[in-house]
């Protein structure tokens, strides 16, 4: 039995209204109760919170922590590791390693110091996720979870021909089941496919090689079967045309999608990932705008759907990796540097790119933009999340950056 | 008997009248500290139950072939179905020459001792070394390898993995440029262009080509629809098999490499010919490559290993990107150990780096040439070594062995090995795939759960609970010192 | 004039494991007592040492501030001695005997003298400075480490090595010179951006490979070329940091590959039937 008394914090709790009362916070055998239950013959470790806040852990619901590319990541960027480190404390604290690529440690280590205690890996493909949980499972203090990506695994991409929606679900539910994961994943749905047959990308209309339906339908019965499923986050959808200028109307079609989907279960229907890299309007990088303002109205009207941000920190060195091969690709042109792909038993396809977000790029800064128009013109915070889409648009250790952006005018004013 | 090897140099093989040179004498050359390793140490078999246990995955290579039914009866291994010769083999014979005790050495005799005894002369040969070296990983799980990189991070000593001499600068390559890989099942389903460049899995990785090239996939026939080039400097079996045979000078495969890109980038070949082959080969092979839907290259120590190491990799990786310009191009590297990959991974997750790591300073460092294990031994800048699950007197160069023989050697493994000559502590471990459980990883990075389908011998641990035992002894005697 | 004050560093006992001795640097001495100097830290493989428990050390009893007025002279030093002069600005060090890898890592300026062997990674991504080495060196003298860009290597100063020298040899360098009187390895000089190698011995396979600008000069014997360098002409004699070759050389520009105008020198005499084929190109 642990008993812990959390004395005289302020606290807070948004679920039920607290706003930062001081009061004290007691836990018994892992859950918070009332301080009377507590019974002070067992014991009591008692720590003294006076002028420092006590709210409930964080949670990052994207943020690429474990799994088979960012380990590729570590392999790609020695440079990353050469001069970042951080000795072990014996016996027990490990040694810390690399920035945009770190080891389990500092993954853990850094998440827990910024009291963040749940964090999601959101794309795992599912012949991987073994070496996923691996990963997870070395990464010391936090809770994880892993999205297993579903949407260009040839099976389900028969039975979505076969109309069998039923067939379908339970298909769904015996890989989340055999891959132990939380929710299921649509990277630019369709097109790793696409990319595996032909090497290329699909819009969300486009219709798919072989197959005669389009990303769209994709989504939309991958949708439905996680409504008949009545998963807790129904399905974490990283749009289709990522990183390609004009891609907010995709966007915005797949947020729509949210609406025309037959709803039997409770709660959000859709989330749409990292909207800052799919916030693109403009027919080119030189005519780039931010399509910021769009993605928030529609997520003003739209109640069924959620975002994260996948903010662009300036000035940061990151590694770009996604299960969206063909983006990667087109990115390692422009970077011309190093470049990894792997095609990953038929489920998908990854793509690995290091780049880095300049102050005085044109492009980079409205991406910096994008996200923050979305989350200062939402009018419902809750469907808002803050993420960096790490390693993408930024590292996971930048978030206190973000929030010092959104809380404050001055803060956001570039130097 | 007469043969070509390497082009010019010719070698003659005759029978010798000289007689067979015994065990000892081999050990006597190599200077091990034990001339007599203990005989008859096989598992004693009952007969009992018939089982069958179906999808058994195969600890021997990297084609992790993850199909086997393995009929046992008692503790008797009697069949193996699916298997290659070399799994056969090893199912089959798992319970000869095993080491059965822990033993410590005494002068030089290795005397039966207890566990406990043997984990506290271990703990105390570790604790009071300055640097060591713990070396193995490729022949067991996962876990095995995290608590070993553990056990080094405590150390502050270094650990490496036989990456180090085969696929090594595969990760070198990867770390300068990237690359771009494939698995499996996207070669069955949708190459129709393979090319074995320095690589023979006929006699390396016995079930892949019937696995991998020989099925109809998706989108492609079996063998018929595929193209199959053999790259390498002597007619090997697979060539003649091959619709396309290209020999090429030994060590010289950089300069191919270098002329498929310049002919795919429009650049003129000044020369006739690029190491041993015509120009107007290099052009073919150029469109062959550029022209086919999806194409993968299977390439093996020959690339690794060659003049130039890393830098023919990179040339390799920088070889595919460029060719994805025009199609879909990967490369895939045939690995060796079954969980050789997997070393690799848990090496960088825990450390950043896939092999040759350091800890000398308290985080994780790696350099090739520094503290690679190769040039720790041949150089003896370690003064302690612990071997898990591998036999580095089988494969090391001389000085290397010669090192081993000056410093204390603890050594974990199922079985006898000439490196169990050089130890002072043996601790016998179960066998993974066997009679442990884990995770390997295949060639193309796919984890495969590793089978437990019998109990290890009494009084035998699994190699990490072995690891385990180990960690928590060396921390109570480190703090017990400060 | 400036009075230089030299410590002797006499080792004793053999060290058993490598050292990471990289606190042996003008820099690190200067403005320190005797005391202090003594009680630097030392890592003998993982364990922590002091620079008293591995040298007898002579010398004042009150280093200058001025790190370039300090002279460090070791003796009797065997290969495991690492990271010898490690981001040194000034001063000098002499190491009688041999010495281990890094020696003059990301040196920033002053000397170092080695009057023995040296192992890998000799003088890798120094700034300024000289090092001279009499014995042989062994592989990615002045280079970058892996996975950098290219460029991230040696960025100026001179190595000399009058014995043999190994693989990789200033890979990635962006200027300075490295001279080897000896033979050199392979891939000498490979994704070199600027700077020039000077080989007077001969050399193994594939020297400039993916170079994209700079100077290789390779007085004796090349072992191959790669196709993607284009012969350019004959030259006699050919001039070099100073140093002339009374002799023909065949000149090629590349790498092709990476757009590269890079110098490839290679000794004809030397080389004439390898370069027989380019010869008749040339005509």
């Amino acid at each position: 039995m642990t008993q812990i008394l959390i004395k005289n914090g302020y606290v807070f709790d948004p679920l039920n209204g607290i706003k930062g009362e001081v009061t004290d916070i007691a836990i018994k055998d892992g859950k918070i109760v009332d301080p009377r239950e507590l019974n002070p013959e067992e014991g009591i470790t008692v720590i003294n919170a006076s002028g420092k806040v006590v709210m409930p852990g964080g949670i990052d619901i994207h943020s690429h922590i474990a799994g088979p590319k960012i380990n590729i990541g570590r392999m790609m960027r020695p440079e990353d590791h050469y001069t970042t480190n951080k000795p072990g404390v014996f016996p027990y604290i490990r040694a810390e390693t690399g920035l945009s690529t770190p080891n389990v440690f500092r993954i853990g280590y850094e998440y827990a110091i910024m009291g963040y205690t749940l964090v999601a890996e959101p794309a795992t493909p599912p012949v991987m996720t073994r070496h996923t949980h691996h990963e997870l499972n070395a990464i010391p203090i936090i809770d994880k979870m892993a999205y297993v990506v579903v949407d260009s695994n040839w099976m389900l991409l028969d039975l979505i021909t076969n109309n069998d929606p039923k067939l379908l679900a339970a298909y769904l539910s015996w890989i989340l089941k055999a891959t132990k994961s939380y929710a299921l994943k649509l990277v630019d749905p369709g097109s790793d496919f696409a990319w595996l047959l032909q090497g290329r990308g699909l819009d969300i209309s486009d219709e798919l090689p072989v197959y005669n339906f389009t990303p769209a339908d994709i989504i939309k019965s991958i949708a439905e079967a996680a409504q008949v499923l009545n998963l807790p986050h129904k399905l974490h959808v990283h749009c289709n045309r990522l990183g390609f200028p004009g891609n907010y109307a995709t966007t915005l079609r797949t947020m729509e999608l949210a609406l025309n989907i037959h709803r039997v279960s409770e709660g959000l229907a859709l989330h749409v990932t990292h909207v800052q890299f799919t916030g693109y309007k403009g027919d080119s990088w030189s005519t780039l705008e931010s399509g910021g303002e769009e993605i928030a109205k529609e997520l003003n009207s739209n109640p069924y759907v959620s975002l994260d941000l996948g903010q662009a920190i300036p000035d940061r060195a990151v590694t770009t990796m996604t299960a969206d091969a063909t983006f990667q690709f087109v990115l390692y042109h422009i970077m011309k540097n190093k470049w990894y792909s792997s095609d990953i038993e038929s489920d998908g396809a990854s793509g690995i790119v290091p780049y880095k977000y300049k102050k005085k790029n044109y492009v980079n800064t409205v991406q910096w933009v994008i996200g923050l128009e979305v989350a200062l013109l939402a009018r419902d915070i809750s469907r808002v999340f803050i993420a960096t889409d790490h390693p993408n648009a930024g590292l996971f250790t930048d978030y206190p950056l973000i929030f010092a952006w959104l809380m404050s005018k001055k803060a956001r004013k570039i130097p | 008997m007469e043969f070509h090897h390497l082009g010019t140099k010719k070698i003659f093989v005759d029978t010798t009248t000289e007689p067979v040179t015994s065990l000892e004498e081999i050990l006597r050359i190599l200077s091990a500290k034990v001339l007599q390793i203990p005989h008859g140490t096989d598992i004693p078999l009952k007969s009992g139950e018939k089982r069958i246990i179906e999808n058994v995955a195969c600890p021997i290579c990297a084609e992790l072939c993850d199909y086997l039914k393995i009929e046992i009866t008692g503790n008797r291994i009697v069949r193996n179905i699916g298997g290659c010769a070399k799994s056969v083999s090893k199912f089959l014979n798992y319970h000869k020459d095993r080491i059965l005790k822990p033993y410590i050495r005494i002068n030089d005799k290795l005397v039966e001792v207890s566990l406990e005894e043997a984990l506290d002369k271990a703990a105390d040969i570790l604790v009071n070394a300055k640097y060591p070296l713990i070396y193995g990983l490729s022949i067991t799980s996962v876990k095995t390898d995290e608590y070993a990189i553990q056990l080094a991070e405590l150390l502050r000593g270094a650990v490496d993995n036989p990456s180090t001499f085969c696929h090594g600068p595969t990760s070198l390559a990867v770390q300068e440029v990237g690359g771009v890989f494939t698995t499996f099942s996207d070669v069955i389903n949708l190459a129709d262009l393979v090319i074995f460049w320095g690589s023979d899995p006929i006699n390396s990785h016995v079930n892949h080509l019937s696995r991998n090239i020989v099925p109809k996939g998706r989108f492609i026939g079996g063998r018929k629809d595929r193209k199959i080039v053999v790259i390498d400097i002597r007619r090997t079996e697979l060539a003649n098999m091959a619709d396309l045979f290209i020999q090429v000078k030994p060590g010289r495969d950089v300069e191919l490499i270098t002329a498929l890109r310049m002919a795919l980038h429009d650049l003129d070949i000044e020369v006739d010919n690029v190491a041993g082959v015509p120009r107007d080969m290099v052009y073919k092979l150029a469109d062959m490559m550029a022209s086919a839907k999806y194409g993968v290259i299977m390439y093996g120590l020959g690339i690794t290993e060659n003049g130039v190491k890393h830098r023919s990799v990179e040339e390799l990786m920088k070889l595919v990107q460029d060719l994805n310009e025009y199609t879909k191009f990967a490369v895939m590297p045939m690995r060796g150990h079954y969980n050789v990959v997997g070393s690799n991974e848990a090496s960088l997750w825990l450390t950043g780096y896939p092999y040759a790591v350091d800890f000398a300073r308290g985080f994780s460092r790696m350099y090739v040439g520094v503290t690679t294990a190769m040039d720790l031994l041949i150089n003896g800048d370690v003064d302690a070594a612990l071997i898990v699950g591998h036999d580095p007197v089988a494969s090391f160069p001389r000085k290397a062995v010669q090192h081993l023989s000056r410093i204390p050697v603890i050594v974990i493994d199922p079985k006898w090995s000439l490196t169990t000559a050089f130890a002072d502590v043996i601790i016998p471990s179960g066998m993974t795939g066997i009679e442990c459980e884990g995770s390997a990883y295949r060639m193309d990075k796919i984890p495969i759960r590793m089978k437990k389908i019998l109990d290890p011998p009494p009084g035998v641990l699994c190699d990490y609970e072995i690891l385990k035992l180990l960690i928590d002894r060396v921390i109570n005697k480190k703090v017990g010192k400060a | 004039m400036r009075m230089t004050v030299t410590y002797h560093l006499r080792l004793k006992d053999k060290p058993s494991v490598l050292v990471d001795a990289r606190s042996i640097t003008p820099d690190s001495f200067a403005g320190k007592q005797l005391n202090g100097i003594l009680s630097l830290r030392i890592l003998e493989g993982g364990r922590q040492i002091t620079l008293q428990d591995l040298f007898d050390v002579d010398g004042p009893s009150e280093a200058p501030k001025d790190p370039g007025e300090i002279a460090i002279v070791i003796d009797g030093s065997i290969n495991k001695i690492s990271f010898v002069g490690y981001k040194m600005s000034k001063g000098s060090i002499t190491i009688n005997g041999d010495a281990g890898h890094f020696i003059g890592y990301r040196m920033r300026g002053g000397s170092i003298v080695v009057h023995g062997n040296v192992r890998n990674y000799l003088g890798a991504k120094m700034r300024d400075g000289s090092i001279e080495v009499f014995g042989n060196a062994e592989h990615w003298i002045g280079a970058k480490l892996l996975g950098e860009k290219p460029g991230k290597g040696m960025k100026g100063g001179t190595i000399i090595i009058h014995g043999n020298a190994g693989s990789e040899i200033g890979s990635g360098m962006k200027s300075g010179t490295i001279i080897i009187d000896g033979d050199a390895g392979n891939s000498v000089g490979n994704h070199m951006v600027g700077g020039t190698i000077i080989i007077k011995g001969n050399c193994g396979l594939y020297p400039g490979l993916e170079m994209s600008s700079g100077r290789i000069v390779i007085n004796g014997s090349v072992e191959a070329l790669l196709p993607s360098f284009y012969v350019d002409s004959l030259i006699q004699p050919l001039k070099v940091k100073g140093i002339t070759f009374n002799k023909s050389f065949m000149s090629f520009i590349g790498d092709a590959l990476v757009g590269g105008h890079g110098l490839l020198q290679v000794s004809y005499e030397d080389n004439k039937e390898l370069l027989e084929e380019f010869r008749k190109l040339l005509e």
